[in-house]
């Protein structure tokens, strides 16, 4: 690993949003999205009592209970500086496209859209300012990647280019796989409505990715990363799956392997 | 049974206001391609490309000479009573004939008001043609046109005016020969239509 | 020919999962409709990339499309009028039943005993084979696609690729058994038997069916794209055309269908046109040897009209070309057949709860879906096909889902409306995966569990770092 370099922060404020999907299964990408962005320079700070964004129940028709718990969300981030930055597509675009909707006619519509105005996804705000060249290089790390575009970030945000600038420029080359821009098959609560075609539809990427012999998966979604993990463990397949947030921040994966139950 | 008011009413109280029936709005730009095909060249490379073969002739009576060389073997001709394929010798004059001997014609040849470049089509006007089985009902089939009604796109046939009787009973663009992908997405031709067409161009 | 419309039914499942359940074991389906899809898609591409800027194409077609529909009822009234003066016949069908009636009366006084048919949806929605048989008429499917689903007692499975989920050795079986000779399993041969035996069909046919693909006002035309000349037997050979057009499938001028027509065969089929684009505008004429006497078009609303006006309206400006199928995740994995409804994928996920709201498929088939977005960014109209399905489950939540979701989601949204409750719970959910992954479980758990381990994703708790 080269040592790091640091720049294009100055100090300015930015606040993380770590979405209820990390809270809840993965603290650990909140931990390196916050640890990247001090490298780079910025003073980022986790929002404090925000909870989720509303999708889960937005997504299954019930917008009374997801604008109840998108309001303390809107709440805490209100409270907070800078930029917000949200490791998954799938949240920032709830903020960002469907928060409008949400809370149209309620009294806090126009703190939401201030919000969404603030919100920006992980590698959209990296891509968007350039942070890429600031980014540390890591000659070691040779794991073969693939990237997977999660849905919302692909068709919502039009993220695509930003995770494959940002890896190559820390020495990581992508193989791109065809089924890259596919969905996983999670969906929220589809994966537990509809599980069986859920899980197909995450074989037929996991076997795209095994054919083309990646060894590693990475995304900007956990809950996807979640869903492709979860199906690739319980066929026995031999794939690593890391969220961007980790890549870019170096976090050593065979740490993070000693502490999961690694079958 | 409905009415077209009862039906039409039903219609308006879910659409809200009544717009006037004549505006049509904005004027619709017409269709840009990425590569723009013309003439006997981008006719040519379009509807081979379809499965279609192409002959130029200078005139009508080469272009008899050569109707009649391609459809040699091919079963009883049937060809459109029109000026320009008077010098096609046939089996069957058509509309000059008994309908039902139409279906044993083998190979039909049909006077085509005009071709499209961009699509590789040839636009078939039952009125041209006096109906429409001579392009139909045949395995093989041949269209007759001059160089100069090669348009280049299907809106110089689809935009133009057609006057005051409007457009024929059954205009039809035909790009290539009858085709079905419905066993296994494989390719088949002749399913229904002509399986084998040829399209003989006067150049003069 | 009897077709074994009759044949011991097989009995099909109440639910789309668990229909859904079943192709998921078809693998020669599964197969199928993946080779048949990607296909589709890769010609999509290819043909799209034949237009200069596809993506400004498709903004004028949702531009058409959208400006026709809110003046619907004048266009068609205009389009009515135009190809009266043709000598065509229009009928006006509120519902299917209504449609049936119309068809069946003019069977009855041509005194028809064989009709032809070419692929038309709307005629699969009014269920027109099943009417017409059970009056003792006869008839005959003639596309290849459909004349191999008709023998085999099936509905189509997919919008333009009707029996995708039969290969070469089903086609042998059943053409072998209809013909009483053996006929295939090479596709050429089968094709072969398919033209001669339908020929004979269209030559006997006293009236011809069709669907409408678009109609054009301005001038009282029909138009009907395909690629077999199917389409063209149908509306040429027999003495009478009948053609059933949904109400929405109608542009104003000819230049809307300029516009249309570039991209329908190109989204559907990846062709820049269909081999065969025939447009009609009223019965033969003096001086035409053939073609049919009578032109009969039949605007059928059967729940349109409920549409319009509404949020949902848009969904009528869609062409019918099958992309939103094609690029369907949840598609590819299960086939036309899962969803049980006339249209199926997308299209059919929105369509069949707007046009059939009663039905088991209206209330589930919006939850067939990942939302992932994929059929609206193909739309060549652009429909926002994932946001009415998201609008179609807030149409139904409270009164469909159980009363254990509902109570679910209630009490979640309270304890996530405040801190202590979300810390607590999300701390409770990390502490216990360990322990969810041994339990056993039902509900949400137990079908995570049925297919997918928990993944150790919490590697590091964010308290024990800076
Ligand atoms: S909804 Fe759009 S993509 Fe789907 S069939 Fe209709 S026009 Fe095609």
């Amino acid at each position: 690993m080269s040592g790091p370099r640091t720049g294009g922060g100055d100090s300015s404020p930015v606040t993380v949003f770590s979405t209820c999907t990390v809270d809840t299964v993965g603290p650990d990408v909140a931990t390196c999205t916050l640890n990247l962005l001090r490298r780079l320079g910025f003073d980022a700070r986790l929002v404090r009592g925000a909870t989720c964004c509303g999708q889960p129940a937005w997504n299954s028709g019930f917008g009374t209970e997801a604008r109840r718990v998108a309001r303390r969300t809107v709440k805490a981030l209100t409270r907070t500086e800078g930029p917000i930055i949200v490791p998954s597509g799938s949240c920032a675009t709830m903020i960002v496209h469907h928060w409008a909707e949400l809370f149209s006619g309620d009294r806090l519509a126009r703190s939401a859209a201030a919000v969404a105005d603030r919100t920006e996804e992980l590698s959209q705000f990296l891509d968007r300012r350039g942070l890429a060249d600031s980014l540390p290089e890591r000659t070691g790390d040779t794991a073969s990647t693939t990237v997977h575009d999660s849905c919302h970030g692909l068709r919502g945000l039009g993220i695509k280019g930003e995770s494959r600038r940002l890896l190559a420029a820390i020495g990581t080359p992508v193989t791109e796989c065809g089924t890259a821009e596919r969905c996983c098959g999670f969906g929220g609560t589809f994966s537990v409505k509809m599980p069986a075609v859920s899980a197909a539809m995450a074989d037929e990427k996991l076997d795209d990715m095994v054919a083309s012999g990646v060894s590693r998966v990475v995304g900007g979604d956990l809950s996807c990363l979640m869903q492709l993990e979860g199906r690739a463990r319980r066929r026995g397949l031999d794939l690593e799956f890391r969220h961007l947030a980790e890549v870019l921040d170096g976090a050593d994966p065979d740490q993070a392997a000693t502490e999961g139950d690694r079958r | 049974m409905t009415t077209r008011e009862q039906f039409l009413g039903r219609l308006r109280s879910a659409t809200g206001e009544r717009a006037p029936a004549d505006t049509t709005g904005e004027p619709v730009p017409p269709v840009r391609y990425a590569v723009d095909r013309s003439g006997l060249t981008g006719f040519t490379e379009s509807w081979t490309a379809l499965g279609g073969t192409v002959e130029t002739v200078t005139d009508l009576e080469a272009a008899a000479a050569a109707v009649e060389a391609w459809t040699a073997g091919k079963g009883p001709l049937m060809v459109v009573n029109h000026p320009d394929l008077a010098g096609v010798p046939r089996d069957i004059d058509w509309p000059d004939c008994d309908l039902d001997v139409a279906p044993d014609a083998g190979c039909g040849v049909v006077r085509a008001d005009a071709a499209v470049a961009q699509t590789g089509s040839v636009v078939v006007s039952s009125t041209t043609n006096h109906g429409r089985s001579v392009s139909l009902l045949p395995l093989n089939c041949v269209f007759v046109f001059r160089r100069d009604e090669i348009v280049d796109d299907p809106g110089d046939i689809l935009r133009a005016d057609f006057g005051p009787d409007g457009p024929p009973s059954q205009l039809v663009l035909i790009g290539g020969p009858s085709r079905s992908g419905d066993i296994e997405m494989s390719l088949t031709t002749g399913v229904h239509g002509p399986g084998v067409v040829h399209a003989v161009v006067v150049t003069g | 020919m009897t077709p074994t419309v009759d044949s011991p039914p097989v009995s099909v499942p109440v639910h789309f999962i668990d229909r859904a359940d079943r192709a998921l074991h078809d693998e020669q389906l599964r197969a199928a409709v993946r080779h048949a899809t990607d296909l589709l898609m890769k010609g999509r591409q290819v043909a799209l990339g034949g237009l200069e800027d596809s993506d400004v194409v498709r903004d004028e077609a949702r531009r058409i499309r959208s400006r026709v529909l809110s003046r619907l009822p004048d266009i068609l009234d205009r389009w009515a009028t135009n190809l009266e003066a043709r000598g065509g016949h229009v009928h006006w069908a509120t519902d299917a039943d209504e449609a049936v009636e119309i068809i069946l009366d003019i069977a009855r006084r041509r005194g028809a005993r064989l009709l032809v048919k070419g692929k038309s949806m709307a005629s699969e929605e009014i269920h027109l084979n099943s009417a017409l048989e059970a009056r003792g008429h006869e008839v005959v499917e003639t596309d290849l696609g459909e004349f191999i689903i008709q023998l085999a007692g099936e509905t189509p499975s997919h919008l333009i690729a009707p029996a995708i989920h039969k290969d070469r050795y089903d086609v042998e079986k059943l053409f072998t058994a209809d013909a009483g000779h053996h006929v295939g399993p090479d596709i050429t041969e089968e094709a072969g038997y398919a033209r001669r035996r339908l020929r004979s069909s269209f030559l006997e046919a006293d009236i011809g069916i069709s669907g409408v693909n678009c109609a054009v006002a301005e001038t009282g035309t029909i138009g009907l794209v395909e690629n077999e000349g199917n389409g063209r037997l149908c509306t040429s050979v027999p003495p009478v055309h009948i053609a059933i057009m949904g109400m929405e499938r109608i542009v104003e001028t000819w230049e809307d269908l300029d516009v249309i027509l570039s991209l329908l065969a190109r989204s559907a089929t990846g062709q820049p046109l269909s081999v065969y684009t025939n447009l009609i505008t009223g019965p033969k004429r003096p001086g035409e040897l053939d073609g049919p006497e009578e032109l009969h078009v039949v605007v059928l609303d059967n729940g349109r009209s409920a549409a319009l006006g509404t949020e949902y309206a848009e969904i009528l400006n869609c062409i019918r070309c099958g992309a939103c199928l094609n690029v369907c995740p949840v598609y590819r994995q299960v086939g036309g057949h899962a969803y049980d409804s006339v249209y199926g994928g997308p299209i059919g996920a929105v369509l069949t709860p707007l046009l059939n709201p009663a039905s088991p498929g209206g209330r589930e088939l919006p939850e067939a879906s990942s939302l992932c977005g994929a059929c609206a960014e193909v739309c060549p109209v652009r429909i926002p096909l994932d946001d009415m399905l998201l609008r179609l489950r807030h149409r139904d939540a409270r009164a469909d889902s159980s009363r254990m979701r509902r109570l679910g989601f209630s009490a979640w949204s309270w304890l996530w409306a405040t801190r202590p409750g979300y810390a607590l719970s999300t701390a409770a959910a990390r502490r216990s995966r360990g322990l969810a992954s041994r339990l056993p479980s039902r509900g949400w758990l137990g079908a995570w569990r049925e297919f997918r381990e928990i993944p150790p994703m919490g590697r590091r708790d964010r308290r024990s770092r800076p």
